[in-house]
């Protein structure tokens, strides 16, 4: 037995199986040793930090953030007359549609002037500049507004005003 | 190396102790973790069981009586703290032991800690299919060429067992290799 064994392993070493074929990381044995001591030195660590909190602190934690949160200011009546009188105009909006289908259809050359202007300055329609420029580039600006301004006039408002102001905003 | 119970002493004394194991760890830590790396496989794993078992030594040799060698003392823990890892992992999986090292071995070709050659990664595969035991004895007795008697120590199996372990493992190998 032993010799036939001596035989089969000197033919497998023969064959180049002289070691197992696996490698280590680049270092790993130069700083096993610094791992090593670092863990065994943080085994030797307390565990606890040591720090405690006051008797039953977690059961009433809870409790005391709730307590601790402002409390909203009641607006249970004001809902009521918010909804009262969503209902209400939406009733008006329905009536008014429907009476005034009734009657005339509505054109653009209908709506009064003012009634545009107002819709504009209630912020309803942004206006850009740019966009106002490009509809027609050699559009006068005294075609558009009535401009009683002297030439003296406006370069003091000019020499005056910070620039800044007079940039557009994109 | 000094006497080893003079060694042991030092290991001991609290006022050395420190600086002898950091000497006992730069004398065989290369050993052991090509043990533990030929029974794991994986350099990760081994790197983890390798410092448990320094660990354990650490903390145990105060309490070493001597009765084996100190590197006997040593490669039994870390043979231990090998089995014990592989049927943690073999558990987690619900496999055997045997089954789990055979489905590791799979991914040695993808392992960039293995530049083995093919018939190396086939002698791997040959040796993961063999029982557990004589796993131990053939890489103990052909890879590091330790001696029956300390196998014996190691192992706590009788030498006579050994050589019937070794005997059997490297035929299987061998005709392993002539299969592939």
């Amino acid at each position: 037995m032993k010799q036939e064994n001596k035989k089969d392993i000197e033919a497998l070493k023969n064959i180049g199986l002289t070691s197992p074929g696996f490698k280590t990381p680049e270092n790993y044995f130069e700083e096993f040793s610094d791992n090593l001591f670092t863990k065994i030195n943080e085994e030797e660590l307390p565990k606890e930090s040591g720090f405690t909190t006051p008797h039953n602190y977690f059961e009433n934690l809870e409790e005391s953030i709730i307590a601790s949160i402002p409390k909203e200011k009641k607006k249970g009546k004001l809902r009521v007359l918010y909804a009262i009188s969503s209902v209400a105009a939406a009733l008006v909006l329905y009536f008014g549609i429907a009476n005034y289908q009734e009657s005339n259809t509505i054109s653009f050359d209908s709506l009064e002037v003012t009634d545009i202007e107002a819709y504009i300055a209630a912020g309803n329609m942004s206006i850009d500049a740019y966009a106002v420029a490009s509809i027609d580039a050699d559009l006068n600006l005294n075609d558009l507004v009535e401009v009683n301004i002297s030439n003296d006039e406006l370069n003091n408002y000019l020499d005056q005003v910070d620039p800044e102001f007079l940039f557009l905003d994109n | 190396m000094e006497n080893e119970k003079l060694f042991i002493n030092r290991l001991i004394d609290p006022k050395t102790k420190d600086k002898a194991f950091r000497e006992l760890v730069r004398l065989y830590q290369e050993r052991l973790y090509w043990h533990i790396r030929k029974i794991l496989i994986s350099h990760e794993d081994t790197n983890d069981v390798l410092q448990n078992t320094f660990i354990k030594v650490h903390k145990g040799i105060a309490n070493f009586k001597g009765d084996s060698k100190l590197f006997s003392w040593m490669y039994r823990i870390a043979t231990n703290e090998s089995i014990t890892f592989l049927n943690k992992r073999a558990k987690e999986k619900n496999v055997s032991i045997d089954e789990y090292q055979i489905t590791s071995i799979h991914s040695l070709q993808d392992d960039i800690l293995f530049d083995g050659s093919a018939i190396q990664e086939i002698l791997q595969k040959a040796i993961q299919e063999l029982p557990h035991k004589q796993r131990l004895v053939f890489n103990m007795k052909y890879f590091d060429n330790l001696k029956y008697e300390e196998i014996s120590e190691i192992l706590d199996t009788s030498v006579g067992a050994l050589k019937t372990s070794y005997f059997h493992a490297v035929k299987k190998i061998k005709q392993h290799l002539e299969e592939h």
